[in-house]
């Protein structure tokens, strides 16, 4: 990565609060169960593509390496994010998506399944502080290898080749005034 | 950036296809386990929790006993697996990958995904895992290029979270 690569903020703040309050929201969360952690892949390769758009501005390249980096730090701000909004959201509404979810499940659901669904559907709605720091920290495991495998690949397809080798500009070209023009 | 060919590359792709190998062998390990009675099925199946529903009635069964993963995730898995193994044997392919390929391979999933949503019959477990297997091996593909070339550069840089540069401005100058 160049000296002139830009900072990664922007790009992995903007994915990860993104996505982590998707993966909050009742009911667009299930797409994370659903489809096999969708939601923090996708942070990842979307913040690989958005930092990409800065490295092609900034004309320097991205690297697939940088991606893994980029949709690490995403994963990040996914977790904290998503902890943070499914607190509020489960104050203020409760696991109601996930408990009709459950209970639609339980109609199809062989026998062997049942007793894993009503386990699931008797635990009561509550944030706990213990329970939130928990959740945190298994949200981050999981958004850390995930994450990153979305920005490895993101960084695969979204990749800015380095610019073609040039006569670099150099601090004396640069305090040089520029040429005036001549007297007429 | 570096050819996939470089032996240091090439040895991390390897390691990468080693380890999805490892993931798809948990799998059965858990099932083997469990129908065994053996201890320690339930610490393996808790490994994959988290990016799974697990149901059974979604899963595929090894040794009588439900797969820790659905149809779709091991299809997924599956084909994550066989495209790192294959950017390691034919490294050219790895770097043809792109993302026109992963928007083509993901197609039947989606569809199949979507089809459930809307209510009309899905596929069952063994085509859905079929279905889900291109945009696996695609992602393994375009996964294999991003591992060679974290084996070939490092995440160099890595860590300008915060960096004073912006879009434009010139290095160097206040």
């Amino acid at each position: 990565m160049d000296d002139r690569s830009p900072d990664m903020l922007r790009s992995t703040l903007t994915a990860g609060v993104a996505f982590g309050t998707l993966g909050a929201i009742p009911y667009v969360r299930l797409i994370n169960i659903s489809c096999c952690c969708l939601l923090v892949t996708a942070c990842g390769f979307l913040a690989a593509y958005l930092y990409s758009r800065e490295c092609r501005l900034a004309r320097v390249a991205f690297r697939p390496g940088a991606g893994a980096t980029v949709g690490l730090i995403a994963g990040a701000f996914y977790a904290l994010s998503q902890t943070l909004v499914g607190a509020v959201v489960v104050i203020a509404v409760g696991n109601d998506d996930v408990r009709r979810a459950l209970g639609w499940l339980r109609q199809f659901a062989p026998p062997e399944s049942m007793e894993q669904i009503d386990q699931l559907l008797s635990q009561p709605d509550a944030v706990h502080p213990a329970g939130l720091v928990l959740e945190f920290f298994m949200s981050l495991l999981v958004a850390a290898v995930v994450s990153t495998l979305g920005g490895l690949v993101g960084g695969t397809t979204f990749r800015v080749a380095p610019p073609a080798a040039g006569p670099q500009p150099t601090d004396r070209d640069i305090d040089r005034e520029p040429p005036s023009l001549p007297n007429v | 950036m570096r050819p996939v060919s470089n032996t240091a590359a090439r040895s991390a792709v390897l390691a990468a296809s080693l380890l999805a190998a490892s993931c798809l062998a948990g799998l059965a390990l858990a099932s083997a386990l469990e129908a065994r009675g053996i201890g320690g099925a339930e610490v393996v199946r808790a490994a994959y929790a988290p990016l799974c529903h697990q149901l059974p009635a979604r899963s595929l069964h090894f040794a009588g006993q439900p797969l820790p993963v659905c149809a779709r995730c091991l299809g997924l898995y599956a084909g994550g697996f066989g495209g790192l193994f294959l950017a390691w044997l034919i490294p050219a392919l790895g770097k043809r990958a792109n993302g026109r390929w992963l928007v083509i391979a993901l197609l039947p999933t989606i569809v199949d995904g979507l089809a459930r949503v809307l209510g009309w019959p899905g596929a069952a477990n063994l085509p859905r895992l079929v279905l889900a297997l291109p945009a696996g091996m695609v992602a393994g593909l375009l996964l294999a290029e991003g591992v060679a070339d974290l084996a070939a550069h490092g995440p160099a840089g890595a860590w300008r979270l915060l960096g004073s540069h912006r879009p434009g401005s010139v290095p160097g100058r206040g």
